[in-house]
């Protein structure tokens, strides 16, 4: 009696210690994204001493009670780097949470929105929008509104398209096999380019407009960008937040996890729903940035483990962090203000990154 | 508790399960045996509500399993099911506790009663000092004992288990057959499929055999685990002779009796 | 420009871009500026094919082109200089050098007059002249167009040597521009008014309003309208030095290729 007392106590405290590792490391990762962001908005190649930058920050919220900041300076710190490490942190927060989605509802550890077409969908509804002019040429300052709608609209065109292709064999939409979703994916997903591709070279003038923005950037974006993103992307991550329990189960495989109660079908439905949301929105206003939903959560997962009420706030704070910082990479490594797209810094660092962690694990890393 | 009524049912409108009626009350404790491919494993899941019967139907308390929602579903019968592989990337307790998915509140979470709930569990298999380890770092036996301790935490109304004890080495099939025999005497209705007769005879008051989708046998333990029955089952020659102990029937094979040993002559 | 030549009736096709002057824009197509189409240029059976120089793209046509004897001319026009040598080139390939000549002496005179005239400006304002947005690119200090700027009167505040030089917002708003010139063509589509870029409300030329749009066609492209680029310019940079002489409007809107 007195044995089972002391190991039921143990066990309490070995469980306190992992929630609170856990949580130590969101404290820890939360900390350093509010750190990021006002260091983010001192970096650039506008001249502006950590003091300066704090005053402007201050001042823009209505904290500041000296003398008033350089106007050009209060521009550049709040208008253009705090805009862009906003939209850098959601956009990078949403694109982590999506891939551990996807990768949870496909139980497969190299899914993102890639595999299901959902980026595709994304650009493509994108491309054509700047093309036909919808969005002008400029699509990005010019009716700012229509490019994300139309990238959005592709998502999720997208997402009903590989449902549909899945079931094509007939069979109810709550009851999909994961393997043909994955394939169904991987069809839609290489149309979709092929399109792109054709879109691409019946207009030349338009060529790089569309590429620039395929590649991913946050160049010349602002606070109306994160304005017109935040909902969808807040829309997306309510619905993944609050079916985090449902990815657990969802994990176990479709029978265990109808044993235990979830309706699998419809579950797996507002998953890659909520998923197709957060990157639409993503892609729609910073256009295809590849990696950070791949990398991210498999980082989170190799150390706190798979439980997704702890995976996806860590991969959310993580994936902000990460975005953020390739941005001012982005933004600071060329002279004279030329700029990086941040798609091409993300898939350079995540790239040998990824090999890496694929190494590790082949040799003898476990199923982690 | 649970009853199928001229249950049907298969995969893909093929029928592996024929005609089956079969009623288990409240605190029974059953055994399922049968050949392989005699349709054991169609049966628990049609019982559980995860297969759709393509004729007749399954209830639970009363109720048609088809119309029950999902969390409700699960709240009445438990499973522990056959060939599981351990999801990656979670703790034996996490498993453990997502058995009380079907009780969690409507924000998914897990408040103190879920997990009580975990720990009785973990502490009823015998889990308790495994419940910090990686479910993926498991042997094939202690996994099975985490399915089992998961399979309580869900619900102790109604147990069905299909070969939970195969991966078991001996003492471990013993302890588990210990705790199944112990949580039915609490009240709950077991129901477990089991390759090995003995053990099903030893335990079980009641055995259900199958045999090609049917139920071939359905009685007390006692009147129908014969030489004669048994050997039309599995279309061997098996003797039965009383258990030293506990004087249960326990069948055992004999020497030359496959369908090899007329060429071996 | 082979229209200030008199020459325009000896064009038999034009790129896809081309429009001006109106009576081109019936002719055939044979592709576009990038990827001329090989088959398409064989098939109007030219004797002369003029080709700007500095697409890499369009290199492998030029050299099956002349591998199937076609006569291929191409030119690189990225100053006033260059452009006069270019447009005496294209007077003897067409046949047409005295009318050539006129054309050079009569843009190098009116240059020479915009010249005199902005010897008197007081202040030669800081020019930034944006090639395409809002995926920003700017003209540099090679290329025609800021010769335009220089001869109009203005420095051009983007000290890049390129042609074009990618750069930030942040960059723009530090390089403190006192005009801001705008291109509206096929680079720039739908470019947005200065005073609806929030972000760049702090620069010089946001406050002075001393920004405006300009043709594409006209600044980028060189031809005898890049004279005119630069008198419109110059007007826009100084209005308080008049011209002494309504310059006559010589020379068609068009370039040089065909």
């Amino acid at each position: 009696m007195a044995a089972q007392a002391r190991t039921e106590h143990d066990a309490g405290r070995e469980k306190g210690r992992a929630a609170g590792a856990a949580t130590l490391a969101l404290a820890v990762l939360a900390c350093a994204l509010l750190a990021s962001v006002v260091l983010a908005c001192g970096l650039g190649s506008f001249p502006a001493t950590p003091g300066e930058t704090l005053r402007a920050l201050l001042q823009a919220a209505g904290l500041h009670a000296g003398a008033p900041v350089d106007p050009s300076l209060a521009v550049v710190v709040v208008d253009i780097r705090l805009a862009r490490v906003v939209l850098a942190g959601i956009t990078g927060a949403s694109l982590a949470i999506a891939g551990a989605a996807f990768q949870g509802v496909l139980r497969n550890p190299l899914a993102d929105a890639f595999t299901l077409g959902v980026s595709g969908g994304a650009a493509f509804g994108a491309s054509l929008a700047i093309l036909s002019g919808i969005a002008g040429g400029a699509a990005l300052a010019g009716d700012a509104r229509a490019l994300p709608a139309c990238a959005l609209a592709g998502a999720l065109a997208a997402l009903a398209l590989v449902l549909g292709l899945s079931r094509a064999g007939g069979g109810p939409l709550s009851n999909l096999r994961r393997e043909t979703l994955v394939l169904a994916g991987i069809v839609v997903s290489t149309f979709l380019s092929a399109l792109i591709s054709l879109l691409k070279s019946l207009d030349e003038e338009s060529v790089s407009s569309i590429v620039f923005w395929i590649m991913g950037s946050f160049q010349g974006r602002g606070f109306e960008h994160a304005a017109l993103a935040w909902p969808y992307m807040l829309l997306g991550a309510g619905i993944v937040f609050w079916r985090a329990g449902e990815l657990d189960v969802l994990s176990l495989g479709e029978t265990q996890a109808r044993m235990l109660g979830l309706d699998a079908g419809r579950s797996r439905l507002w998953l890659l729903f909520g998923a197709s949301l957060l990157s639409g929105a993503a892609v729609a206003v910073s256009g295809v940035i590849g990696f950070v939903g791949l990398v991210v959560p498999h980082l989170v997962r190799l150390a706190l483990g798979a439980g997704h009420r702890r995976l996806l706030p860590a991969s959310a704070l993580l994936g902000a962090l990460l975005l953020i910082w390739s941005d001012v990479l982005a933004r600071s490594v060329l002279p004279r203000g030329a700029e990086l797209p941040v798609g091409v810094v993300t898939a350079l660092v995540g790239g040998p990154f990824f090999c890496l962690l694929l190494a590790r694990r082949g040799s003898g890393g476990g199923r982690a | 508790m649970i009853r199928a009524q001229g249950l049907s049912c298969g995969y893909g409108g093929r029928a592996v399960l024929h005609d089956v009626d079969l009623r288990l009350g409240p605190g029974e404790f059953a055994a399922l045996l049968g050949p392989n491919g005699s349709g054991k494993t169609t049966l628990l899941l049609a019982l559980a509500g995860l297969l759709p019967a393509l004729r007749g139907g399954v209830e639970l308390s009363g109720r048609a399993v088809s119309g029950l929602p999902a969390r409700e579903r699960a709240r009445l019968v438990s499973c522990v099911p056959q060939g599981a592989t351990p999801p990656p990337g979670y703790s034996v307790r996490e498993l453990v506790r997502m058995g009380r998915f079907a009780s969690s509140d409507f924000w998914g979470g897990y408040g103190p009663r879920d997990e009580a709930a975990a720990e009785a569990a973990l502490a009823d298999a015998r889990c308790l000092d495994l419940a910090e380890r990686q479910a993926s770092e498991l042997s094939g036996g202690e996994f099975q004992r985490v399915l089992l301790a998961r399979a309580l935490c869900q619900g102790r109304g109604a147990l069905l288990l299909d070969e939970a004890t195969s991966a078991l080495d001996l003492a471990r099939r013993v302890e588990a057959f210990d705790l199944l025999a112990a949580q039915n005497r609490l009240g709950s209705t077991v129901f477990t499929a089991v390759h090995d007769l003995n053990l099903a005879a030893l335990y079980c008051p009641r055995l259900i055999f199958l045999k090609q989708g049917r139920v071939a046998l359905d009685g007390p333990t006692a009147e129908i685990f014969t030489e004669a029955n048994l050997k039309d089952i599995y279309e061997t020659d098996i003797r039965v002779a009383p258990h030293p102990v506990t004087g249960a029937p326990q069948a055992h094979l004999v020497p030359g009796a496959g369908a090899a040993a007329p060429l071996l002559g | 420009m082979l229209e200030g030549l008199g020459r325009a009736d000896a064009i038999v096709a034009r790129t896809d871009a081309d429009r001006l002057p109106a009576r081109i824009a019936k002719l055939p197509v044979i592709g576009t500026h990038m990827r001329p189409n090989e088959e398409a240029v064989l098939a109007q059976r030219p004797d002369l094919v003029l080709q700007m120089a500095g697409r890499k793209e369009a290199s492998l046509p030029v050299e099956a082109l002349r591998k199937r004897g076609v006569r291929v001319a191409v030119f690189r026009a990225e100053s006033f200089a260059e452009l006069f040598s270019v447009i005496r080139r294209v007077g003897t390939l067409t046949g047409s050098a005295p009318q050539a000549e006129d054309m050079v002496r009569g843009m190098e005179a009116r240059l020479a007059a915009l010249d005199a005239r902005m010897a008197r400006a007081k202040a030669r304002p800081r020019v930034f002249y944006e090639v395409r947005s809002p995926n920003l690119l700017a003209a540099g200090q090679a290329g025609l167009v800021a010769e335009i700027i220089r001869r109009a009167g203005g420095v051009n505040c983007v000290e890049d040597a390129a042609k074009f030089a990618h750069l930030s917002e942040e960059e723009v708003i530090r390089l403190e521009p006192e005009a801001y010139i705008i291109q509206r063509g096929p680079m720039n589509p739908a470019p947005l008014p200065l005073g609806k870029r929030p972000r760049l409300r702090t620069i010089p030329a946001a406050a002075s309003g001393r920004a405006w749009f300009v043709d594409e066609q006209k600044y980028a492209r060189p031809g005898p309208q890049s004279v005119d680029a630069a008198e419109e310019l110059a007007g826009l940079l100084h209005p308080e030095l008049k011209p002494q002489e309504i310059t006559p409007a010589k020379g068609a809107k068009h370039k040089d290729r065909k």
